[in-house]
């Protein structure tokens, strides 16, 4: 009898491991034949755990989008979790693709996704792990290009000595674009690589750049061409849609078919980083949509389709794909949920629609207690919006409501904070009212200003006063069928600090990885004095990221990339939120001059149409 | 609706694929090849499965039954589910409209375990005390076949454990692990030495390895 399952290398790792399946692939849809003649081979990483990994939609466009490229093939690769980390360097073996077990050092190109400024500590373990040299400057003509995408990139200063290339804007165009010039350019030296990508949209060369900072901010210097402007998909129609998905075998977060709907929110909310990175608004049509999904449901076998997208109530089409979609998936009993619901547009058909999906339980987010403070942050649902969506969810069936919250906005005051527990003891009193067993879930996070939005200049919160804010809105609530749970306060500001960081904080990375910093977005595994330590020896002042209001005309170290968002849009933004003003959303009024409309807005082009 | 019993087998890298995520696996892979389960009665609907004893992760199976209930069965099913599997999962047999409960019908496993260490697998050999539900425990040199009774109450996770501490090992990774059948139990003092038949008549697969 001989049993050559035993002989994997890494078997006994997985013996030693918790949750194995995270680094056994096993899936379906992504046992395609490796492409032995493949110029680029490219590794597309994820600097979190598997099972958060997979739950993103962006890797379920690249990677067969990749494959589907002549000259590229793709493997992927997720962040092992501490004690595969420790297993890994304990039989000296290396972090390999889930595909075919290739060592991160031997592909072409190891590309992340920067969704999360808590995880950057993981990018520096999984290229340590890998054997690719941390820094840019250190490898070599055979070591791979290490590039990386996501929102992160739009500010990716703090990572900027780890990066030789950060593809900004829709993968669909920069990643087939680099795929091209590297495959021209099989057998140069790295540098010649570079200068290969140098001028393709979207893409940034941190390498080629110096940094200096003086009291009026960050300077950049580069051999390229700044700003650096985002590259950006006209429209989604003919964009690319693949024959089929990955399907895990393992459970994951969100396990189910993802199908977008549109790309791009102009609502305009003022603490939403997306809402401005992703515009303009390209919408998919319904025929597209309702196509993929079936198309993907059949190749699958997934019991649930996901309709994804910003704020998917906002799709023109949303109405005719559920209508469209409802009989079909009916038939092959298969479950329809939009994960992402306004509360203003969350209408009583649609929750007739979704009545099948009611196991998981509804989630919005009104994320503010007042109408006062939803004006400061442009969040146009009303009090009336908050009590119809809760009327129409509890009495379609549900019995759990998920509410989101943020504390630490700007302005805040004790009323907005108050406001918050109320709104949780009223949707408790409107789900009791329908179902005996109703229960609110309200999860309150510190605000963290971000780039490229109207509240980049803000102060943040501190640890302190976010720790008394959130136990203050605890202690307002009584209601049994209400719990409350906020965000520790040490998260909040490390986010806070990378997220408008520069590259000075790349010292400090290193030096809190090298101290043993790992998954830094995780409670268990969070080291404030770790980092509290690195900030020391690096003798950087992390208040100054975050505790203080900037001036206007500060120099920020992400001026270099243009999103397409002007930043006198977002300073105009800024001011208006100080008036309490809403800005409506240009789809259902005026041009807002938010940048877009000086380079090809598809609602501008639109109107412009009708009214020709 | 029907109830068709199907035996499969978990190899290589799918046997770190927790028991707990199989049901998904199979019945996706069967919706992929467009056979239809009939799906639970209640609040939240699934499709009707019923799995064998429970398996650690880490152990390789054989030969593991599970029962399904199906809108319709044809034996082409069987190749067209079997092309749908993810890598690591593969069919073994079928039967349909098997009697007795799938449950009842698990008398006893059968494991081939094999000791790395050298002076733990002395320790075991010479002196291990089996539990009293295995009623058999031999070794050939390399491996040790044992037979254990109601495997829905004794799995092979407490055994191990129990063998790792016993041979001083370092863990789970000192010891392999195969459970090549789980079925019927046969033999006894009369016709013989213990074995485990597999629950289905029209097995294919292979318990002897590679």
């Amino acid at each position: 009898m001989t049993f050559n399952d035993f002989d994997d290398p890494y078997w006994p790792l997985f013996s030693e491991t918790r949750r194995p399946s995270r680094y056994v692939g096993c899936e379906w849809g992504a046992g395609l034949p490796e492409k032995k003649n493949a110029t680029v081979r490219f590794c597309l990483a994820f600097p979190d755990v598997y099972e958060i990994g997979m739950s993103y939609v962006g890797y379920q466009i690249l990677y067969p989008l990749l494959k589907s490229l002549d000259e590229a093939d793709v493997e992927r690769v997720y962040c092992p979790w501490v004690d595969m980390e420790e297993q890994l360097r304990l039989h000296g073996l290396p972090l390999a693709s889930l595909e075919t077990g290739r060592s991160l050092s031997r592909f072409d190109v190891v590309g992340f996704t920067l969704q999360y400024e808590l995880s950057y500590t993981n990018i520096l373990t999984m290229l340590d792990l890998g054997g690719i040299p941390l820094f840019s400057k250190d490898r070599g003509d055979d070591d791979p290009l290490v590039i990386a995408g996501g929102p992160g990139a739009m500010t990716p200063e703090p990572l900027a000595p780890f990066l030789d290339a950060v593809c900004m804007g829709d993968g669909e165009i920069t990643l087939p674009a680099i795929v091209e010039r590297l495959s021209a350019a099989v057998g140069c030296s790295r540098s010649e690589k570079l200068d290969a990508l140098a001028d393709l949209p979207g893409i940034y060369l941190p390498v080629r750049s110096v940094a200096s900072f003086d009291s009026a901010g960050c300077d950049l210097r580069s051999s390229q061409l700044f700003p650096i402007r985002r590259a950006t998909l006209k429209s989604m129609k003919g964009a690319f849609s693949s024959e089929g998905l990955l399907v895990p075998s393992a459970s994951v977060v969100h396990d189910r078919v993802p199908v977008e709907l549109f790309r791009g929110c102009t609502r305009g909310c003022r603490f939403c980083q997306a809402g401005m990175l992703y515009r303009p608004i390209r919408e998919r049509t319904a025929d597209e949509v309702v196509e993929a999904a079936l198309r993907w449901t059949e190749k699958t076998g997934w019991e649930e389709i996901g309709l994804m997208s910003l704020a998917s109530c906002d799709s023109s089409a949303l109405g005719d794909v559920v209508e469209r979609l409802k009989p079909a998936l009916r038939e092959r009993r298969v479950r329809l949920s939009l994960p992402s619901l306004r509360m203003d547009a969350f209408s009583v058909q649609l929750a007739a629609a979704l009545e099948p999906v009611k196991r998981g339980g509804l989630t919005f987010a009104p994320e503010a207690g007042t109408q006062r403070m939803r004006n400061v942050i442009n969040k146009g649902v009303s009090e009336d919006d908050i009590e119809t969506t809760l009327e129409a969810a509890f009495a379609h069936g549900w019995e759990r409501i998920k509410l989101y919250f943020m504390m630490g906005l700007p302005t805040e005051t004790r009323e907005d904070l108050e406001g918050i527990a109320k709104i949780a003891e009223r949707a408790a009193e409107i789900g009791r009212k329908h179902r005996k067993r109703a229960e609110i879930a309200v999860s309150v996070a510190g605000f963290v200003p971000k780039p490229h939005t109207p509240f980049q200049w803000e102060r943040q919160a501190s640890v302190a006063e976010l720790s008394e804010r959130g136990r203050f809105i605890k202690s307002l609530v009584s209601n049994r069928r209400v719990t409350v749970r906020y965000h520790e306060g040490e998260q909040t500001r490390l986010e806070g600090i990378f997220a408008r960081g520069d590259r000075r904080l790349a010292d400090v990375l290193f030096e809190a990885w090298r101290n043993g910093a790992r998954f830094d977005g995780w409670t268990e595994t969070f080291r404030p004095d770790i980092w509290k330590a690195a900030f020391e020896a690096k003798a950087v002042d992390p208040e100054w990221y975050v505790a203080r209001e900037r001036p206007r005309d500060e120099r920020f170290p992400w001026d270099h990339i243009d999103i397409g968002v002007s930043r006198d849009f977002l300073w105009r933004e800024r001011e208006r939120s100080r008036e309490e003003s809403l800005t409506p959303d240009c789809r259902f009024g005026d041009c807002n001059a938010c940048g877009w409309e000086r380079r090809g807005c598809g609602i501008l082009e639109k109107m412009r149409a009708v009214s020709c | 609706m029907l109830k068709v019993r199907i035996v499969f087998s978990k190899r290589g890298r799918a046997c770190f694929i927790p028991h707990i995520a199989l049901p998904a696996v199979f019945s996706r892979s069967a919706t992929r090849a467009g056979i239809r389960f009939v799906q639970t009665e209640g609040f939240s609907p699934r499709p009707k499965l019923s799995l064998g004893p429970e398996l650690p992760v880490g152990i390789v199976a054989l030969c593991e039954p599970m029962d399904v209930w199906l809108e319709e069965w044809r034996a082409s099913f069987f190749d067209s589910w079997q092309r749908k599997l993810p890598d690591g999962f593969s069919l073994g047999g079928w039967e349909e409209a098997p009697l007795g409960n799938l449950g009842n019908s698990c008398e006893g496993a059968e494991y081939l375990i094999r000791v790395r260490d050298g002076g733990a697998c002395e320790a075991v050999r010479s002196g291990y005390p089996w539990p009293e539900w295995v009623c058999r425990a031999d070794y050939d040199g390399e491996w040790f076949r044992v037979v254990t009774e109601r495997p829905g109450e004794h799995g092979p996770g407490a055994l191990i454990r129990d063998l790792v501490e016993f041979g001083k090992m370092s863990g789970w990774a000192g010891v392999n692990v195969v459970r090549r059948v789980v079925g019927r139990l046969s033999g006894g003092e009369l016709t013989g030495e213990k074995r485990v038949l597999p629950l289905v008549s029209l097995f294919s697969g292979d318990t002897n390895g590679n």
